[in-house]
């Protein structure tokens, strides 16, 4: 702390020493050798610089670089853009902020006299919606069957009806709607779902031939049973395994992990192999963008899942949980990878990345639900679920009879949870484990 | 650092003498944000390491940073160089990260090692196990400061940037960073003197 008597707080940092002159540099060491407060301090700042420096060599990792660019892309393609662009533009001067603040409540205060006086109370029922990027758009109008009939339970919706949000509708031959700002003609579909919230439609089976109009700039995505399909602006043709673009750009992701499959271009297609569990780009002759590499891991649910995407993440998860413990892991996978495209509350992503690693503890790949309690403990590691991610994993090995990494994960949990729920049984565990 | 020094490089040479690469990154061609993002993300990863202290939320925050640039590039007027630019991108991501971000109850876990991973049987070094807990007190500690005076002193202690620099970094005068780094210093000495690991240290030299 700077208190009395002490010097400037630039003179007595380390890292300007270089910098300072010779009298100054004098002036710094006979003051700290002086002063204890002030030498604690240097200590503190000093050590603290030091020591980041050490993690840091640790921690930034050049091979992770092509990892974070392409969950860049795949973010930016999602229209999470939109919400990080004012962090780039710098702050207006405080007194045009006023002004213009100023301005805009006096409009909004008029404005609210206005609409008061003239219209009355407003309706409970609106007709926008809020999007994923918080742009509120007038979407429902546009949410409409052109041609075609939809089954909506037992109503039969015809030409020019709206299409309801979250409701599974069952088409009894082709059909065309305008979802957003895109338009969708369909053959052979079982069933189509729509969340204007995400503005993902969900196609179960069929062929579609979509159009997204490029103006809005804003995404579009098709859920398939493997994979999704997102846009920006774009003529695509997509059934459940292939996906051709007429023109624009497509992103094809990875229906669970929303891992980037594809980028393709116009005249290119893509192609899932869940048999081959391999994956094939089919990429015309002209340079274009990246297609995937034959042979690379599939990570989709893979086909005949149940239409998802549309319920809460919440609702999705108790589901999941529940066909677990019904012992049916693939239906469940299913709502779980649902429930990840759905959800951006972190809460909720931990949570599924657990249920992933109950589902494969429950088709018995031990290894694979270690990994994935480990990947929660580390990712959420502010949520209490990574205590019981970090746990879970340790009793995995524990009961596995692996000693030495059962040993070091019960001993991480103990260092990190001094009292936490499973102290007892960690130590238990623990004291069987050192017993000769 | 030398790999630090030579993304810097390759980002002065992309930035300063070819720009019909940054035209290029403004129509947004893949290719060249690529090369400029690559050329940056070096040193800004090690900026947001060095704000977010240890785990895993760096990497996230260098994502969203990249996002933030891509959608502004179009309006990035070359005013000043492509890495001050990213740098003010990467220190408002970190700001508005913490502001909403809850404090972290428990230190991070990012050196438990993978189950998989080949097993070193020699135990960590003491000295490494110690250090890795007063950083994880001290920012702790830090987690526990006003946003903006946090960052204000991890830039001017940590990261070692000029108050004109971190000024230029935060858009706010050079006054109110001196104020920002004189409270965050005064916060960090008082939580610092009450946390036996910290006090410690700060009894003698580290090693």
């Amino acid at each position: 702390m700077i208190h009395a008597g002490c010097l400037p707080t630039e003179l007595l940092l380390d890292r300007r020493s270089p910098e300072l002159s010779v009298s100054e540099r004098s002036r710094v060491q006979q003051h700290l050798a002086g002063c204890e407060r002030c030498r604690r301090e240097h200590r503190l700042v000093l050590a603290l610089s030091a020591l980041t420096d050490q993690r840091i060599e640790s921690q930034v990792v050049p091979a992770a670089y092509d990892r974070i660019l392409a969950e860049a892309r795949s973010r930016y393609a999602r229209g999470e853009a939109s919400a990080g662009a004012a962090l780039a533009e710098s702050r207006q001067p405080r007194v045009l902020t006023f002004a213009l603040g100023g301005a805009l409540a006096c409009a909004a205060v008029a404005l609210i006299f206005v609409f008061a006086g003239v219209r009355g109370p407003k309706p409970i029922a609106s007709s926008s919606s809020k999007t994923s990027t918080g742009a509120t758009v007038a979407s429902q109008q546009r949410d409409q069957l052109i041609h075609g009939e939809l089954r909506d339970g037992v109503e039969i919706l015809k030409g020019g009806a709206a299409i309801p949000e979250g409701r599974e509708l069952g088409p009894a031959g082709p059909f065309v709607v305008e979802l957003a700002h895109a338009r969708l003609e369909v053959a052979q579909a079982k069933s189509l779902s729509w969340s204007a919230r995400t503005r993902v439609a969900t196609l179960l089976e069929g062929v579609a031939v979509v159009e997204v109009d490029p103006a809005l700039r804003r995404s579009f995505g098709v859920l398939t049973a493997n994979f999704l399909v997102n846009v920006l602006g774009t003529q695509f043709r997509v059934d459940q395994d292939t996906v051709t673009v007429s023109r624009g750009r497509v992103q094809v992701l990875a229906r669970d992990s929303l891992q980037l499959l594809a980028e393709l271009g116009p005249g290119q297609s893509f192609t899932y192999q869940a048999k081959a569990a391999a994956l094939e780009a089919v990429v015309p002759e002209s340079p274009g963008p990246k297609g995937v590499e034959p042979g690379e891991e599939v990570k989709g649910t893979g086909p005949g899942g149940e239409v998802k995407g549309t319920l809460p993440a919440s609702e999705l998860l108790a589901r999941a949980r529940r066909q677990l413990s019904g012992g049916q892991p693939k239906q469940a996978r299913a709502d779980i990878a649902a429930a990840l495209l759905v959800t951006s509350n972190r809460g909720e992503q931990a949570v599924a990345h657990m249920l992933i690693g109950d589902c494969a503890l429950v088709e018995g790949n031990a290894r694979e639900a270690v990994k994935k309690y480990l990947e929660v403990s580390r990712r959420f590691s502010d949520l209490a679920v990574a205590e019981t991610a970090l746990f879970s994993a340790a009793r995995i090995e524990s009961n596995s009879g692996r000693k030495p990494a059962a040993r070091e994960l019960l001993q991480s949990y103990l260092l990190r949870y001094p009292a936490g729920q499973f102290r007892k049984d960690a130590d238990e565990r623990l004291r069987v484990l050192e017993a000769p | 650092m030398a790999l630090e020094l030579v993304g810097l490089a390759r980002l002065s040479r992309t930035a300063e003498l070819n720009s019909e690469a940054i035209d290029a990154c403004r129509r947004g061609e893949r290719q060249a944000l690529d090369d400029v993002f690559r050329a940056a993300m070096p040193a800004l990863h090690r900026l947001l390491v060095r704000l977010a202290g240890p785990g895993p939320d760096a990497d996230d925050l260098l994502a969203t940073t990249l996002v933030a640039a891509m959608e502004a590039f179009p309006r990035f007027r070359g005013e000043a160089s492509i890495e001050h630019w990213l740098a003010c991108i990467a220190t408002r991501v970190a700001y508005r990260h913490f502001r909403h971000a809850k404090p972290r109850r428990h230190a991070s876990l990012e050196l438990l090692r993978e189950v998989s991973e080949p097993k070193d049987e020699k135990p960590l070094p003491e000295r490494a196990a110690i250090n890795r807990q007063r950083l994880e007190r001290a920012y702790h500690h830090l987690g526990r400061i006003r946003p903006k005076n946090r960052i204000a002193f991890l830039l001017f202690s940590v990261e070692g940037r000029s108050i004109e620099e971190i000024a230029a970094l935060m858009d706010a005068s050079t006054m109110a960073v001196k104020s920002r780094i004189f409270l965050a210093r005064r916060q960090l000495m008082t939580h610092a003197s009450k946390d036996p690991v910290l006090s410690e240290m700060m009894a003698r030299d580290i090693p």
